[in-house]
């Protein structure tokens, strides 16, 4: 009984050490390893909040798979990156949406759209965007006739991240 | 002469992890695409070795015999995670070229193997000295690997600098028609190690044959 103490003490003190090497580790390489997940994303999430502080939020719990990074812009809101299944295919299209603290979207762009050019790429067109920024976060957004696909995806797409906004941070 | 000890480079062969020992091959056929991967890899393994083998080397008096490889495999562990974690932070091209291998590093058996057979049976000196030689016979076959993978594949070799992806050197032998693409694919990951093996094999047998022909002639002189 004695030995069996003895074994799980040294087996917990051995743990213990090592738990606290990790948390060092983590401490010094966290500031780092956030300032590389950003860069990814930072010119594109410059256009929707120009100058402000970016964090990625860890750990977002998404049950629907569309939602591939999320980032605080401080105090002035949140901004979504997402890949949804266009005409193109799985993860076709991937946009960016910024939800305002204020309750109105901030800002949306689409990074990259494998649609059919001048049909599903409709979705990159200046009329979209405006149609959708400046709307109550949550309020319905039109898609495009002759693009029902891919502006279909989109709007589906925007309707999870501003469902996850509501969930989770307003 | 022959009786005496391996120097260094002799041992790189004769007693190499991958193509003597058969150890730590998952990651080998797994990451030796690029050259790049390559050198990545091999420095993981022989910082994770080195110091794996010094904590089991200064613990061994106080480790319990019975708890001896789960406490390996903390330290291991803990290791990999703080390489994976400095990876991440300063070399983020190569974390994502390598994926899932830098924490499939946990389970190479030539680190645990090595703390097993080496440092938990000898002093520190001795354990600096076999992560050197392991870690290196390990870099040697998983550049061998890669270099003859990547030539077949892209007709040349490249090396870029992980930390900022500037090419470092870069040249093309063989036209692009006359690749061959199985190379680059699991299959030709397992025909390049076969053939490997077979060399180092090779080399192992005949010097080993040397070493006995010698030992004979010593006796018959007596």
């Amino acid at each position: 009984m004695k030995r069996a103490i003895y074994l799980a003490c040294f087996l917990a003190i051995v743990s213990a050490l090592a738990g606290g090497a990790l948390t060092l580790a983590n401490d010094m390489t966290i500031d780092r390893i956030n300032e590389n997940k950003v860069a990814v994303d930072k010119a594109n999430l410059e256009i929707i909040y120009p100058g402000a502080t970016f964090t990625p939020v860890e750990n977002f719990k998404d049950d629907s798979g569309k939602i591939v990074s999320i980032y605080q812009a401080g105090e002035q809101g949140y901004v979504y990156k997402l890949a949804v299944d266009g005409f193109g295919g799985k993860g076709s299209i991937e946009f960016m949406i910024g939800f305002g603290s204020d309750g109105k979207v901030s800002g949306f762009t689409v990074l990259s759209c494998l649609d059919t050019k001048d049909i599903g790429t409709k979705v990159q067109e200046p009329d979209f965007a405006n149609k959708i920024i400046g709307s109550d976060i949550g309020s319905k957004v039109d898609t495009i006739s002759g693009s029902t696909v891919s502006s279909s995806a989109v709007v589906g797409g925007i309707d999870i991240a501003a469902g996850h906004y509501s969930a989770n941070f307003k | 002469m022959e009786n005496k000890k391996p120097n260094f480079f002799q041992s790189l062969i004769l007693e190499n992890p991958v193509f003597v020992l058969y150890l730590g091959i998952c990651s080998i056929l797994g990451v030796s695409t690029s050259l790049d991967n390559a050198i990545g890899m091999s420095i993981i393994v022989f910082v994770v070795l080195l110091f794996s083998n010094i904590i089991v080397s200064l613990l061994r008096k106080i480790t319990p015999n019975e708890i001896r490889i789960p406490v390996y495999i903390v330290i291991i562990a803990t290791l990999v995670s703080v390489a994976e974690m400095f990876i991440k932070a300063y070399a983020p091209s190569l974390y994502t070229s390598m994926g899932a291998f830098i924490s499939l590093v946990v389970v190479n058996c030539i680190i645990l193997g090595r703390a097993e057979a080496c440092a938990s049976k000898n002093n520190v000196w001795v354990s600096i000295k076999d992560a050197c030689v392991m870690g290196a016979g390990y870099a040697v076959a998983i550049l061998s690997i890669s270099v003859l993978r990547q030539f077949f594949t892209t007709g040349g070799l490249s090396f870029s600098n992980p930390l900022n992806m500037a090419k470092i050197f870069e040249f093309t032998l063989i036209p692009e028609e006359f690749t061959i693409a199985l190379f680059g694919k699991p299959v030709g990951a397992f025909i390049t190690f076969g053939i490997l093996a077979a060399v180092f094999a090779a080399y192992k047998n005949s010097h080993d044959q040397k070493v006995a022909a010698a030992l004979k002639k010593a006796k018959e002189a007596k």
